[in-house]
């Protein structure tokens, strides 16, 4: 019988492997004319097939109906609490308008993942539209949405689309993209300034605002300069560390 | 598989009516299928497996009528484990258990909580017919049983007669009411003190193999050379493996990076099951086994193989005995009798159970080693079996463990192990050889 000349331990006829240690089993001329033993085991396996994989977009679609199983439940509660209550829909109508928004946000990225137009747009109107019934729905009347609600969304869907479209045509990603954001959040924060005193005191006039402007600007100033003082050198490590040598 | 033998003539008489037969009834799980129903996963199947390998081919259809018959007098086993309130509890399964294909890796997962679920797998390939225990319905005793019971009647159906039929339990009989029972409860002593709990022993370091993957490696040894050397040394052969496989699990350990030395420094200890009905009697059938856990500790120095040896055979003369075992009954049975261990909620327990089964279970222990003695059965049957295996379950957290069986003149060593290099076997089949014993190699 072969048998492993390292382990001692013999093996069937036909292993060209010892099984603990790996070693070509030697062949003899008389042994390969034996018939070779039978299998002990099948060759594949029975239980555990091979999972199948989810493509992204079934992955996608299982979690928007997932979402959207998930914020039927909320919806049918406060829609029936409300019925059974006040036995009409009375206070029921803004978390509804809030669960519907939240189904509309998860909807246009999950549906519409590789068309970022028809996504942004959906997204402005969805907003646009919670907030028109917001107001609706507090007196029956539009008021504040044009003085406030409308310029605020205008203003961050702007920067929004801005931070996007810049940070996705710099060359070289990094500390950069830190950058443009912080200096959105300070033209935001100058922008609400503006929108909130103009409608409150009725004169354009900058106030807390500059507060935050500045340090954004200096912090993402800053950043520029290290992303664009140091990236243009391959080894930023080794030029911070001669820098610093003690 | 070869359809053509021929079925056999004899018709046993029916030992149950009908009405018993479509009962359904519910018991209470043993004291550690309590424990196996709250751990069992993907990883930890808990699933032992014992083979017979006949001369011929095996005839599924054949096979699958002996089961249908068979299954009838162990009604213990034909259930479906179903959730309680409190406890998992085992149901009378009135479906029909079917013989399945074997695999390339044995004992992996079965989905214990779906219903309708046979608590074990029958399977065939060539030769061989299989059976897949999960443990929380019985040890390796009682599955042997039911497989001898299987085989005899399979082979009885194709028209081997013999009037000797030993202790193989038969068709024609009717279930003795001491089967059922939950012996650790019958020797329950609630005054006994605590059972001290031990270190976390050193485990391999090895990292898992991708989940479903459960490499076997079989030493076929003669049983005769083994217990020679066995006698030779003054020990059982249970102590003599158990002590040439905590060698290999030291040098193992010392051939680790010194860092990771110092890391795992802990005991290098076996896990030995014992069969409690050879110190308790019982005729259950259901789980009556606890272990005994021998070993040495890497952080005294190194210990050569006498002295393990040594270690090992006071050991088991220390432990295996009825004070020592009805101490860890108590221990475990206290457990599950405890006012507020019964009040708790399932799901609670079922997250408790696990870390218990954790601490006081798998971490304890370096290896397993079980070994199922010597297996016989009548002459008429004996002459159309070529082998009896045993094989273990796998354990992610030893990595790997083994079972042994011996059958006829044959040892048989089987080692599973869920990591990709051989290191154990590699090891403790070298030692052997070097000890002088001839040992043939197989895989799956």
């Amino acid at each position: 019988m072969p048998y492993c000349s390292k382990c001692g331990v013999e093996v069937d006829i036909g292993i060209e492997k010892c099984p603990l240690c790996s070693l070509p089993i030697q062949q003899f001329p008389d042994e390969e004319q034996k018939q070779p033993s039978k299998k002990k085991y099948p060759d594949e396996p029975v239980e555990h097939p091979a999972k199948r994989i989810l493509t992204p977009k079934e992955k996608r679609i299982r979690a928007w109906e997932i979402i959207s199983a998930s914020i039927m439940i909320p919806l049918l509660i406060v829609t029936f609490t409300d019925l059974i209550i006040a036995e009409t829909i009375s206070w029921a109508r803004f978390p509804m308008i809030a669960l519907i928004l939240v189904w509309l946000l998860c909807t246009f990225p999950l549906v519409f993942p590789t068309r970022p137009v028809i996504m942004i747009i959906g997204i402005a109107i969805s907003l646009i539209g919670f907030l028109v019934l917001v107001d609706y729905f507090a007196d029956w009347d539009i008021d504040w949405f044009y003085k406030l609600a409308l310029p605020i969304i205008a203003l961050v869907l702007f920067l929004s689309v801005a931070v996007v479209i810049v940070s996705t045509k710099v060359k070289k990603k990094g500390m950069n993209i830190a950058a443009f954001i912080l200096f959105a959040a300070g033209i935001l924060n100058l922008g609400l300034d503006l929108i909130i005193m103009s409608t409150i005191q009725h004169k354009v006039t900058v106030t807390w605002s500059l507060f935050v402007l500045v340090p954004t600007f200096i912090i993402g100033g800053f950043l520029m300069y290290m992303h664009y003082r140091f990236t243009k050198d391959t080894d930023f490590k080794t030029k911070i560390k001669a820098k610093f040598q003690m | 598989m070869n359809e053509t033998t021929k079925m056999g003539s004899i018709e046993h008489p029916i030992a149950l009516t009908q009405e018993e037969k479509n009962k359904i009834r519910s018991y209470r799980m043993d004291n550690a299928a309590v424990l196996f129903s709250f751990v069992c996963n993907k990883r930890i199947t808990c699933l032992f497996r014992l083979s017979a390998t006949l001369t011929d081919p095996i005839n599924v259809n054949l096979l699958q009528k002996a089961l249908d018959r068979i299954i009838e007098r162990f009604p213990y086993y034909r259930v479906n484990q179903r959730p309680g309130l409190f406890w998992f509890y085992w149901e009378t399964n009135l479906g029909i258990p079917k013989v399945i294909a074997d695999s390339k890796y044995t004992s992996q997962e079965m989905p214990m909580r779906k219903k309708g679920i046979f608590p074990f797998r029958i399977r065939a390939f060539q030769n061989r017919i299989a059976v897949e225990f999960y443990h929380g319905l019985t040890d390796g005793t009682g599955g042997l049983t039911f497989l001898k019971a299987l085989v005899a009647e399979y082979l009885t159906l194709k028209g081997i007669q013999t009037d000797d039929w030993g202790d193989i339990l038969q068709y024609s009989q009717k279930p003795l009411d001491e089967e059922y029972e939950d012996a650790f409860k019958r020797y329950y002593q609630p005054m006994y003190p605590k059972h001290k709990l031990l270190e976390v022993a050193f485990r391999l370091p090895h990292k898992l193999e991708p989940l479903g993957i459960f490499h076997m490696t079989t030493g076929i040894s003669d049983v005769k050379e083994v217990l020679a050397r066995s006698k030779e040394l003054n020990v059982t052969l249970t102590e003599y493996l158990s002590a040439v496989y905590i060698d290999a699990l030291q040098e193992i350990y010392y051939e680790l990076p010194e860092k990771m030395q110092k890391k795992l420094a802990k005991p290098i200890r076996m896990m030995i099951p014992v069969n409690l009905r050879r110190i308790f009697p019982s005729k259950t059938m259901r789980n009556f086994s606890l272990f005994i856990t021998p070993g040495i500790d890497p952080r005294l120095g190194f210990f050569s193989f006498e002295e393990i040896l040594e270690t090992v055979y006071h050991y088991m003369r220390v432990e295996v005995n009825d004070r020592h075992i009805s101490q860890q009954i108590r221990r475990n049975v206290r457990g599950e009798l405890h006012p507020l261990m019964r009040i708790t909620p399932l799901f609670i327990k079922r997250i408790g159970g696990r870390f218990v089964y954790s601490r006081m279970g798998e971490k304890l222990y370096s290896g397993t080693i079980t070994n199922l003695g010597r297996v016989t059965m009548p002459e008429a049957f004996s002459n159309e079996i070529e082998n009896i295996q045993f094989l273990p379950a796998p354990t992610p957290s030893n990595k790997a463990s083994c079972a042994v069986a011996s059958f006829k003149d044959k040892l048989y060593i089987n080692f599973g192990r869920v990591i990709k290099d051989s290191i154990v076997e590699r090891k403790f089949f070298r030692k052997l050889k070097k000890q002088g014993i001839s040992v043939k190699i197989e895989t799956n």
